[in-house]
């Protein structure tokens, strides 16, 4: 009778399960683009005889159904929920730090994609006759260290940095490895980019080997404190707190003209809507642009020119006190001539975060 | 497609369970060929033209060979001449090709030749059919579509288990439905569902990451990690999928034997393959070391079976050179055991005897694992010194990160549940319980496996 019972409940739970899951897979309204993922999820794979034959119709329906699946996100959530409660250091590559912090895990690198932006940069600084500032900011895994949980492996990225920096000689290093390493609250806990903490020691870097003069004091206010960066998407983990947003304000003010890509034009390098967004980071600059032109009214004759990654974004407001104009390309996007921005009073930086400058082959566009 | 994606889950299965049971009864094994036949041509169309150009050939020849006795032989012969030939062309030319133009003979053509899905699995089911025929232990099947649904169906189409005819002839025209079945299956299921899932895709990408360590990061012991996740992650993947087969098997009313019985508890190499993949072991045993003489015919007759069993058991897993050495390997250390090393495992302590079978389980997985000799050579190697370092950090973050998925593995390889110390026995409620967790889990698995946030950009 027991028996006949257990059979009863497994019966109509596993087929309450299967077709409950596959009719509200039907119903589910189906969206082009997960804000969430940051990418567009695919499209019902097409019916026709070459696209069956050829075998691609099979991976192309997996890929349509998983990706509108219904709760799609709770799945992630539940497991990443079984790995925490496996007692696991990480999920989907995140580790899982102290004091909430999440820390994607050690890099990749290609060490061809290192040497030639190497040769691009010298190349370039060698064609145009100037010096760049060359800014390598490490990644958040060896920037704070010390929150690793225990068992995490780690790269020496310091060691890496340093070599990068050999290589570089000739140019103008702006190091921070070691004052990011050993300064705590540098990096945001959600999201795998710096935080104004950590942009506020670049900044004084720069100040110290570039500019030499004493950095300009900022204080700071907040803006937002629901800010659920990049690694809780890729992580899955729902548990931790959310990051604050803070807006720095110079002690002595200055008024900014911002241009994206020539054609918009703002009075602010902060970009108020953007908090409403899922990406809150894309407050500071507006996220990517091939082209921002920023004119200061600072009594200086000096100008800069930045190649970067999105690292550059945050470190601008405190830069921007600095010059009468910062020009600040993304070559991901930028296809035009750099030389053509130089002039005779342009400090040319290089920023980019580590991660990316061992990974990212479009330095090769920089010409 | 495969049991263990959303297709199958959340389309496939849910749609073939209502069409089969509103099905009338004789209807049914049409319904199971018709869907069997979706089901594997969903990758891959064309493919069934193949299938059922083979289901046709066996079906003609099991009829011949019972109309002209006198001839039985010749057929018989012809059959598995034609039979080999089709998995020979499809699986094993490249192969041969290659060989031959790396000692620089170019007599063959160069065709490209894409390897139809479980054309292994279902060219030695049909097969049996008429040799079994021959042999008189079966009786013919007049209905083609009787004979198309043994071949075809779904469940065990792709990696086994290899059902024989005879074991199932009964079934295919009469076949019990009942509750308690469907129930066991359902529990078969999605046991196998979540042992393919979260424990055999976990180690696979363990595994693969230690695979693709920099030298300068690898050590002894992290190597020997990386094998044991691989030892693990075959295990799992294979007999998960048996435990489905089984399980889909038992829904729509069909028994399967049994294909795995805890290898991994075994005391020596022979018990090993008497537990792993059984109806393999079983077909090679019954299809061709006893036909070859098996050991009636003396001992050096014996041995040299033993011998071509193996080498033919190991290309059958693959066409490449390291599957031949596989076969090799376990026919020698199979004949040392029948020479004299069986008798030393059966007087010395039980724990020595599971020492030495995982360790020669895992060397040989090394080889099953690399198709490049010279690679699983140096993987090989490396398990007895050839790293850098003995252990190092990586070592201990593959053990933090992993300890408790390797000891579910470590219970999930023994038959602990089915013994006095599984505390849940007696609780039945917490059965269908478990299960749906288990299906919830496994589903929250196979979601993770294709997420991928683009995190930074969007061009």
């Amino acid at each position: 009778m027991k028996k006949k019972f257990t059979s009863y409940i497994t019966t109509i739970l596993f087929l309450t399960l299967l077709f409950s899951l596959t009719i509200a897979n039907c119903l589910h309204e189906k969206v082009d683009f997960s804000i969430n993922e940051n990418r567009s999820l695919s499209s019902f794979p097409s019916l026709t005889f070459s696209n069956i034959v050829q075998g691609n119709f099979d991976q192309q329906f997996e890929n349509w159904l998983s990706d509108h699946f219904p709760f799609r996100d709770a799945w992630i959530m539940t497991k990443a929920a079984v790995k925490k409660a496996c007692g696991a250091i990480e999920n989907n590559n995140v580790y899982f730090g102290e004091d909430n912090h999440l820390i994607k895990q050690e890099l990749d690198y290609d060490k061809t994609t290192i040497q030639n932006n190497i040769s691009y940069i010298q190349q370039f600084t060698e064609n145009n006759n100037i010096k760049a500032n060359i800014l390598l900011i490490p990644d958040a895994c060896y920037g704070e260290e010390q929150l690793l949980p225990k068992g995490a492996v780690n790269m020496d990225e310091k060691e890496m940095i340093q070599s990068i920096q050999q290589d570089l000689q000739d140019q103008t290093i702006i190091d921070i490895t070691d004052t990011i390493h050993d300064t705590k609250n540098t990096y945001y806990k959600t999201d795998h980019h710096w935080n104004e903490n950590g942009a506020l020691l670049g900044y004084e870097a720069i100040c110290k080997d570039v500019l030499n003069k004493k950095p300009n004091t900022f204080h700071f206010q907040k803006v937002s404190d629901s800010f659920q960066g990049t690694m809780v998407t890729k992580s899955g983990v729902f548990w931790n707190e959310a990051d604050k947003i803070n807006k720095m304000e110079c002690d002595i003010p200055f008024q900014v003209k911002v241009t994206y890509d020539n054609t918009v034009m703002k009075d602010s390098l902060f970009e108020e809507d953007n908090l409403q967004k899922k990406d809150q980071y894309t407050y500071y600059l507006d996220g990517n642009h091939a082209l921002v032109d920023i004119k200061i009214n600072v009594k200086t004759k000096k100008k800069a020119v930045i190649v970067k990654d999105s690292y550059a974004h945050i470190l601008l407001p405190y830069l921007a006190s600095e010059y009468r104009e910062i020009q600040v390309v993304d070559l991901r996007y930028y296809s035009q001539s750099t030389s053509s921005l130089l002039d005779k009073n342009t400090d040319f930086y290089v920023i980019y975060s580590l991660e990316s400058f061992v990974n990212d082959n479009h330095l090769a566009l920089l010409y | 497609m495969v049991f263990s994606s959303l297709t199958f889950l959340y389309a496939y299965l849910p749609i073939v369970l209502f069409i089969y049971y509103i099905s009338p009864l004789q209807c049914r094994n049409l319904v199971l060929f018709i869907v069997s036949l979706i089901f594997y041509g969903w990758s891959n169309p064309l493919y069934i033209c193949i299938m059922l150009f083979s289901i046709v050939m066996n079906y003609m020849f099991g009829h011949w060979i019972k109309t002209y006795q006198n001839k039985a032989k010749t057929l018989l012969i012809l059959c598995i001449i034609c039979n080999l030939s089709i998995l020979f062309f499809f699986k094993y030319y490249t192969f041969v090709n290659n060989t031959l133009q790396s000692s620089g003979i170019y007599i063959l053509p160069a065709v490209s030749i894409a390897l139809p899905i479980g054309i292994s699995f279902y060219t030695f089911q049909a097969m049996s059919y008429p040799i079994d025929l021959y042999t008189n232990t079966i009786t013919p099947q007049k209905s083609l579509i009787n004979f198309g649904t043994y071949v075809t169906m779904f469940p065990q189409l792709i990696a086994g288990p290899i059902v024989r005819y005879k074991d199932i002839a009964s079934q295919l025209t009469q076949r019990k439905y009942t509750l308690d079945r469907f129930s066991y299956g359902i529990q078969r299921f999605v046991i196998g569902l979540s042992k393919k899932v979260m424990l055999a895709n976990t180690c696979g990408e363990i595994y693969e990451s230690i695979e693709t360590l920099h030298f300068s990061e690898t050590s002894v012991c992290t190597s020997w990690i990386g094998i044991l996740c691989y030892t693990f992650q075959i295990y799992f993947d294979f007999s998960g999928y048996s435990d489905m087969a089984i399980g889909l098997g038992e829904m729509f009313g069909f028994h399967f034997l049994e294909n795995f019985n805890y290898p991994y508890i075994s005391k020596s190499i022979t018990e090993f393959w008497r537990r792993w993949h059984i109806s393999l072991s079983s077909w090679f045993k019954d299809y061709v070391y006893i036909p070859l003489g098996g050991n009636r015919k003396g001992y050096k007759r014996q041995c040299l079976n033993l011998f071509v069993v193996w080498l033919l058991c190991g290309l059958w897993h693959g066409a490449s050179w390291n599957f031949v050495l596989w076969g090799a390997f376990y026919g020698i250390v199979l004949w040392i055991e029948k020479i004299f090393l069986s008798k030393i495992l059966a007087k010395i302590p039980k724990v020595f005897a599971h020492i030495y079978t995982m360790i020669v389980v895992m060397l040989a997985w090394v080889l099953f694992s690399h198709t490049d000799i010279s690679q699983a050579i140096h993987s090989i190697s490396m398990l007895f010194g050839n790293c850098p370092a003995f252990y190092n950090a990586v070592t201990f973050y593959y053990i933090r990160n992993n300890a408790f998925l390797f000891m579910i593995c470590f219970i999930a390889c023994t038959p602990v549940a089915k013994t006095k110390w599984n505390v849940f026995k007696k609780l039945h409620w917490i059965y269908p319980v478990v299960l749906m967790i288990l299906m919830i889990l496994s589903t929250a698995f196979i979601i993770n496996g294709t997420y991928n946030p683009f995190l930074y950009f969007r061009f």
